[in-house]
């Protein structure tokens, strides 16, 4: 009997699992440690966040699924790694600690053969001071509660122009080198489309800011697609976006400080600049949970599994080597960490080897760019590996892993809904492939230009709007869920 | 009356490409985008299937 332990009910942790218990014969031991029992259905927050979905229609509770899948759930935060036990427990485990009211703070070492570290980001509000929402003026849509709080304060402005009140929206990345600009990039264009929608328009003054170079990098250092007879870069899709719906933009800035009415940021010239706001919906920086690891002795071996960020180190090639220099095979392809094979970190959770835009640093010394992103897509992908890989050794006794998904091999799909209806909604489908440029197999462009697109149109909308049920429907684990692709 | 130039004074706004009528007519078109949707759906799967092994 083997005793699989995940940490992490998100994207990559829900799929793992729900994949383990599937190829696996129930003799085997899967557990799960969450700290809340519901999974939500994060992309979906961004309607939340402009009132178009409640919570309860992006998340569920796990408990029941589990229950029916015969897979323990434990409601706890993961702390302290053991993965060679120690003076009194011989095998690997990991201590946790209760998050449910009633046995909060109570800790439990649970033990594992093969364990997966599905813990996705820290979000680091902390890194920018006076980023955390619920501040005053500061939303953010990270989680469904803080969507449902930005919705909130959205009102509270919506109602301010109604009488009258002009309102300055900002909308971007909290952090000199935060990622997922995707996702605050559909949020300004949700809350324009319900700006215009009301006709307040022009009340409102809607600005992006943004660490990124340029416009349309999100991370990936840009993408170039077809368009209009010619082969342009993200650049021009993300800026021409914003110039026919009237929205500004600062780029390259490092946001550094906010207070409640007003943004301080660096840009890459080292200037100190202000924004003024009256709503602002920043992403933070990601790290690490800060998470600590021992050795049987007791020694801290924390460096041995983690970054200094706190993700964890897989297959990847970690050396420090130049920008030109980088290539798709420093990217890892089966999220094992070198040094305890039995250990994997799928989604956010591990530490990429550098950015994938290029690193770019202020006049002050301050690293103002994108980091890189781990969206949906890819998280559940190597969730889906992980399980594969596991679900392999466990049978045959090798660890073959013949499974493998790396981010400079597959594509990623991204919806970038743009507003709301059936027929008057439009989305952004955003592809890329592969998501890290490989310019070795494609000098040119860095990716397949015919699977690399972006196409805004009404169609985007009924995709994103099906991929919202879909997804739900497989992490459900409704009838015939693995044919639904991650 | 305020043109263009004068709102954007040559900074990063003034430059970006703007889609037109027919682009715009496009993007909304009932039948258009039926045809894009499976084509889209079609362009995804493809990345889909070949990404991971
Ligand atoms: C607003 C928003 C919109 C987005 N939109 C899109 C989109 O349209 N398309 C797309 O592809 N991607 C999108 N993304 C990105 C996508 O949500 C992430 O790529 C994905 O969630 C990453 O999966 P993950 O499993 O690594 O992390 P998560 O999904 O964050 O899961 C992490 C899990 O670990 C748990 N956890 C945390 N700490 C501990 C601990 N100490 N012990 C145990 N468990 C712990 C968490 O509770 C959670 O269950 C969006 C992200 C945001 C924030």
């Amino acid at each position: 009997m083997a005793k699989i332990l995940i940490l992490g009910a998100g994207v990559a942790g829900h799929t793992a699992a729900a994949y383990l218990q599937r190829g696996l014969n129930k003799k085997h031991e899967i557990t799960v440690v969450s700290p809340t029992s519901t999974y939500q259905w994060i992309p979906s927050n961004i309607w939340v966040g402009v009132g178009r979905m409640t919570p309860e229609e992006i998340k569920f509770d796990l408990r029941p699924l589990y229950k029916k899948w015969g897979i323990n759930f434990i409601q706890a935060k993961a702390q302290n790694f053991f993965p060679e036990g120690d003076a009194e427990i011989k095998s690997a485990y990991i201590e946790v600690e209760y998050t449910t009211k009633e046995e909060a703070g109570l800790k439990q070492k649970i033990e594992y053969d093969y364990l997966i570290n599905a813990t996705g980001p820290k979000l680091n509000f902390e890194a920018t001071e006076g980023l955390a929402p619920g501040n005053g003026n500061i939303a953010s849509v990270c989680t469904f509660g803080h969507a449902s709080h930005a919705w909130e304060l959205f009102q509270e402005k919506l109602d301010l122009m109604q009488n009258g009140q002009k309102q300055i929206f900002v909308i971007g990345t909290g952090h000199p080198t935060a990622t997922c600009q995707g996702a605050a990039f559909e949020y300004i264009l949700n809350v324009d489309f319900e700006i215009k929608r009301r006709g307040l328009e022009k009340f409102a003054e809607v600005i992006w800011i943004t660490n990124e170079y340029e416009l349309g990098d999100f991370g990936m250092g840009g993408a170039f697609i077809p368009k209009g007879g010619f082969i342009s870069n993200t650049k021009l899709f993300a800026e021409s976006y914003f110039v026919e719906r009237n929205i500004t933009w600062i780029k390259r800035a490092g946001v550094k400080k906010l207070d409640d009415h007003k943004i301080y940021y660096e840009n890459l010239d080292g200037e100190y600049l202000e924004q003024a706001y009256d709503f602002a919906m920043l992403i933070p920086g990601f790290a690490g949970h800060g998470f600590k690891a021992y050795d049987k002795n007791g020694a801290d071996i924390s460096t041995k599994l983690f970054t200094p960020s706190g993700l964890m180190k897989v297959d990847a090639d970690y050396t420090q080597k130049p920008f030109e220099q980088w290539s798709i095979n420093d990217w890892p392809e089966t999220y094992q960490n070198p040094s305890y094979p039995n250990i994997f970190a799928p989604g956010i959770a591990f530490a990429p080897p550098h950015s994938i835009s290029k690193p770019m640093t202020s006049k002050n010394g301050t690293a103002i760019f994108a980091s890189a992103p781990r969206t949906g897509m890819p998280s559940g992908i190597m969730g889906k590996v992980t399980a594969d890989n596991i679900i392999d050794w466990i049978k045959t006794g090798n660890a073959t892993m013949k499974h493998k998904a790396s981010m400079g091999r597959m594509g990623a799909a991204c919806i970038v809904s743009a507003g709301y209806g059936m027929s008057k909604g439009t989305a952004a489908t955003m592809t890329v492939n592969p998501v890290v440029p490989d310019w070795d197999k494609y000098p040119d462009w860095g990716r397949d230009i015919n699977t690399t697109m972006g196409e805004p149109g009404l169609a985007g909308h009924w995709l994103k709007w099906l991929m919202h049920y879909m997804f739900l429907y497989k992490a459900k684990g409704k009838p015939f869920w693995w044919l639904i692709p991650e | 009356m305020e043109n263009r130039l004068i709102i954007t004074k040559y900074s990063d706004q003034y430059y970006p490409p703007t889609p037109n009528n027919f682009t715009l007519f496009l993007r909304k078109s009932v039948l258009f985008q039926i045809i894009r949707f499976f084509i889209l759906n079609y362009k995804i799967m493809k990345i889909l299937i070949k990404g991971h092994s």
